[in-house]
C-alpha cells in the first residue's frame, strides 16, 4: 500500500528529524564520556555518569525507536519496499542491531549511574561508556550514508516482484 | 527516499535475477572484519565490556 505524498513526507520528516536525532543524543552521550576519559575532578565524573542515564533513556532510546519505526513504515508504505532493495535491507539491519544493543546495554548504563551515585564507589573505577556509543555511531553512520547515496541492487525478491509488476502491466 | 524513483532502477531487465551488486559484497565483508574485531577485542578483555567492567 502506498502512502499519499502528504503523508510519505510527513513520515519522512518525522523518521529524518529522529534519524539525525539519535546521531546527535549519541554524541552528547560521547560528550559525557569526555570528562571521564580526560580525568576531571571527581565531582564532574560522577556528574557525568549521573547525566548519562537521562541522556539515554528519554534522549537515546525515544529516538531510535521512533527512527526504527518511521524507517519501516516508510518503506512499506512507498514502492521502495522493506525487502526489495540492498541499501533498504541492510540499513534495516543495522538499525535493528543497532537498537537492540542499546536496549539491552540499558541495564549496564543504570547500573553505572547507580555506582556513580553511590559515595562509597572509587570514582576510578567509572570509566565512562565509550566503547558503546563510538560503536553505534559508526555502525548508524552506514545507513546515513546508503539513505543519501541510495546506491543501486534489487534482491532477489524486489526483481521478481518487478517482473511480476511488469508483467501485470502495472 | 523521494529523490529517486526505485523504478528509475528498471531498465530492461534481463530474464535472470541480477547478482548480488559489489557493494554489497565489499560492505558486508567489511562489517564483517570490523565485528570480529570487536568479538576479539571483547574476548581479549576478558569478555566484558561494559561500564561495570570496573565495578
Amino acid at each position: 500500500m502506498t502512502m499519499p505524498p502528504r503523508v510519505r513526507k510527513a513520515v519522512l520528516a518525522v523518521h529524518v528529524a529522529s534519524s539525525v536525532g539519535w546521531l546527535g543524543a549519541i554524541a552528547a552521550y560521547i560528550a559525557l564520556n569526555v570528562p571521564v576519559v580526560a580525568g576531571a575532578d571527581e565531582q564532574l565524573v560522577r556528574a557525568a555518569h549521573l547525566m548519562m542515564k537521562p541522556v539515554v533513556w528519554y534522549a537515546v532510546v525515544p529516538l531510535a525507536l521512533t527512527s526504527l519505526v518511521t524507517g519501516i513504515v516508510q518503506s512499506l508504505g512507498t514502492p521502495w519496499g522493506l525487502f526489495r532493495h540492498y541499501w533498504v535491507l541492510i540499513s534495516l539491519f543495522l538499525t535493528v542491531f543497532a537498537t537492540v544493543i542499546l536496549l539491552l546495554h540499558m541495564r549496564d548504563v543504570d547500573a553505572l549511574a547507580a555506582r556513580a551515585a553511590d559515595p562509597a564507589t572509587d570514582v576510578g573505577s567509572l570509566h565512562g561508556d565509550l566503547f558503546h556509543s563510538i560503536g553505534g555511531l559508526v555502525v548508524l553512520l552506514v545507513p546515513l550514508v546508503l539513505n543519501l547515496y541510495k546506491p543501486r541492487g534489487l534482491t532477489r525478491y524486489g526483481w521478481r516482484k518487478q517482473q511480476e509488476q511488469r508483467a501485470s502491466g502495472r | 527516499m523521494t529523490e529517486e524513483h526505485p523504478h528509475s532502477e528498471g531498465r530492461p531487465l534481463p530474464g535472470e535475477p541480477p547478482g548480488r551488486p559489489g557493494w554489497v559484497k565489499g560492505l558486508v565483508i567489511g562489517l564483517g572484519v570490523v565485528i570480529a574485531l570487536v568479538i576479539l577485542v571483547m574476548v581479549l578483555s576478558g569478555g566484558q565490556h561494559g561500564p561495570g567492567m570496573h565495578g
